[in-house]
């Protein structure tokens, strides 16, 4: 983790010292947990946020591969074969937009935002229609001399406004594949006079300032964060301090602060609130706290400003255990990996000890100043994924399932007595309509049990399943503890009478059952019927998560062909695959 | 500040502070294009706190242009 020390906050309040350390972290030797390919599109000098882009993203351990596109050449560029956007297929397209260059007619007296209205619809639809990329746009702001004179009219306001429906009407309608960054909103929260700098507007046509440059580093980054699958999945909160204001030990119910209106209460009131928004939207949510426990449960269950209550939290730590060490427990317990935890206390030296023995937790320290705390928790989008599914919103249900089973799991000796008595019953189907956004998320999001960490867009898992030379399966997975829902994928692709495995991955939540067998042995069965075929080659391509599944086709049967710096390459004929594992559930094929 | 100044080229050309001499200029190191001149105004200003008339800012292209330049900011 010698990246992120080079990457201190105050190695972004300078620019020199921000090139210097971005550079330095760039060449470290510290393996990438990923790459982010990301090219921009624009039509003025946006250049300068280059600096800051690098800084978030290396932040995250995500090698950043830039490139920038020629002035006003946008269309071209989409359309050309030879394109950086055709050759180098970016994960994310930046379309950076200033209506100064949309339509330079933008300053005239009086203006009317028509044509600029087709340029820009036709420009969209391009991205959309003939990339496979990401699309982030920004909102457009008014014309730049104007808002330097102060000139900027109603009229012409609203003009811009026109464009800006457009935008997020499309971006609407095209939730996988559109993202905006609010540029008006962020040069609102700024201001005109800091966030712009007339003379570099004028020499270079590099309008913005810093802190706005690292604010629209940070939209960017967000996304890539959620394209990657890299969001966080559970919130782990302190209580005293954090939760509420004060100490439950020593001040009691009635001294604790949580007024709603009433600073310093209501800002952990608000952080409640932001908390639980959270939830719904699927994060899950856990205390790890020194108390005792029965203070805890005291509160959530009796206080009347308490928002929280035990049935919103997934798991906690009560106990004078270090830190470092209950976390790690939480993530054995959940399943998920450490580097998904965002972790809130007041103390700094928890926080410092988390982030010393854990430095793959995001760690937030209760600010200060208690106003802007809600929003810590909101303001970086770290837990923002590109699609919210039905699964996202039932996650904290399902791993209280999890825990349940786990429990019940020790009371058996025998592994498989145990996998029995689950009654699992695993559906395999092609996906539906209905299913493209959970396959494509689990695409992004899945690291551990995935052979290939292919990511694919919505779009793209459509597209495999229209196309008769690839197939589409996925698993649906319940058992007397509940329903776990679409937690397996496998694509394969037909090349003549050889099938090739393109992905395969399994949901963490559904590990440990033996489904993996099941699952691929159907999925391959049926195929060999379809396709009529007489072999298999598939693949395992390391990654820094991966590692368990770094022999799964060897357990499954295949042979290994050709091993490359962990990348292994395997081939087979059919028929050497065992099948016995089928007698602990009940397989439904389509 | 002649310190500073070349601890901030060193740091945004990605040169040694000890090859930055008064010829220093884009002639002399490869990565001083345009872009690197913009950001090395900026961060020359961030740093030592003082801000370029716009109309000088191109023109300061090198090491002992700067310098000249900034001291007579600084005093002015």
């Amino acid at each position: 983790m010698r990246r992120k020390k080079l990457l201190t906050d105050n190695a972004l309040q300078h620019l020199a010292s921000l090139v210097a350390a971005v550079e330095a972290a760039e060449a470290a030797d510290v393996p990438w947990r990923d790459q982010a390919r990301i090219h921009f599109l624009r039509n003025f000098t946006i250049e300068p946020v280059e600096p800051y882009l690098k800084f978030h993203l290396l932040r995250e351990d995500i090698q950043p591969l830039i490139t920038f596109g020629g002035y006003d050449t946008m269309s071209q560029e989409i359309l050309e074969p030879g394109s950086s956007i055709n050759k180098d297929r970016p994960d994310i397209i930046v379309l950076s937009l200033l209506v100064d260059y949309l339509d330079s007619g933008c300053s005239a007296k009086k203006w009317n935002a028509d044509e600029a209205l087709g340029r820009l619809d036709d420009l969209l639809t391009l991205a959309l229609d003939r990339t496979g990329s990401l699309i982030i746009t920004n909102t457009l702001l008014p014309p730049i001399d104007l808002l330097l004179d102060d000139s900027a009219d109603a009229d012409r306001v609203a003009q811009v406004r026109r464009l800006n429906d457009r935008m997020r009407q499309l971006a609407d309608t095209n939730p996988q594949r559109m993202r905006i960054a609010d540029w008006e909103q962020t040069l609102g929260d700024f201001g005109t006079k800091k966030g712009i700098d007339k003379r570099f507007w004028k020499l270079s046509q590099a309008p913005f300032t810093a802190p706005v440059l690292n604010r629209m580093a940070i939209d960017v980054v967000k996304q890539v964060r959620a394209l990657k699958g890299i969001s966080k999945k559970c919130l782990i909160l302190d209580c005293d301090n954090t939760l509420w204001g004060g100490v439950i030990g020593e001040d009691g119910m009635d001294g604790i602060e949580l007024h709603p209106d009433e600073l310093p209460g209501s800002a952990f009131y608000k952080l409640q609130q932001s908390a639980l928004k959270l939830h719904e939207q699927g994060v899950l949510l856990a205390l790890c706290s020194k108390n005792n426990e029965e203070d805890v449960w005291e509160v959530l269950r009796a206080h009347p400003h308490c928002l929280l209550k035990r049935s919103n939290l997934v798991a906690w730590r009560i106990n004078w255990n270090n830190k470092a060490e209950n976390i790690v427990s939480l993530a054995n317990e959940l399943n998920i990996g450490i580097d998904s935890f965002v972790y809130v206390d007041d103390s700094p030296r928890e926080c410092a000890l988390v982030s010393e023995f854990l430095p793959e937790v995001t760690v937030i320290q209760v600010p200060e100043e208690l106003e802007c705390y809600a929003n810590l928790l909101i303001k970086d989008g770290l837990f923002d994924s590109l699609a919210q599914s039905d699964e996202d919103r039932r996650r904290t249900q399902m791993y209280q399932e999890a825990t349940r089973r786990q429990q019940d799991e020790s009371s058996f000796d025998d592994l498989t007595d145990y996998l029995k008595s689950l009654d699992t019953i695993a559906e395999i189907s092609r996906p539906t309509d209905a299913d493209l956004a959970r396959v494509a998320q689990l695409t992004q999001r899945t690291n551990q049990f995935n052979l290939t960490t292919r990511r694919y867009s919505e779009t793209e898992i459509r597209g495999f399943v229209a196309d008769k030379e690839s197939a589409v399966y996925s698993m649906k997975v319940r058992d007397r503890y509940g329903d776990m829902g679409l937690t397996g994928v496998f694509i394969a692709k037909r090349e003549g009478s050889t099938g090739i495995v393109d992905s395969l991955l399994l949901s963490c939540r559904i590990l440990g059952r033996q489904l993996e067998f099941a699952f691929v042995d159907q999925c391959m069965q049926m195929l060999e019927e379809l396709w009529h075929l007489d072999s298999w080659k598939a693949e395992y391509v390391p990654t820094l998560k991966n590692a368990q599944v770094a022999e799964f086709w060897d357990q499954i049967g295949l042979r290994l062909a050709h091993e490359e710096s962990g990348h292994r390459r395997y081939i087979s004929e059919l028929g050497s695959r065992p099948s016995d594992y089928i007698k602990i559930m009940q397989v439904h094929v389509e | 500040m002649t310190e500073s100044i070349k601890r901030v080229m060193s740091q945004i050309l990605g040169v040694d502070p000890g090859e930055i001499d008064d010829e220093s200029s884009p002639a002399t190191i490869e990565r001083w294009d345009s872009l690197k001149h913009m950001q090395l105004i900026m961060a020359l200003e961030d740093e030592l706190e003082i801000q370029f008339p716009d109309e000088v800012i191109p023109e300061l292209v090198t090491f002992k242009l700067i310098q000249s330049t900034v001291s007579k900011l600084a005093t002015g």
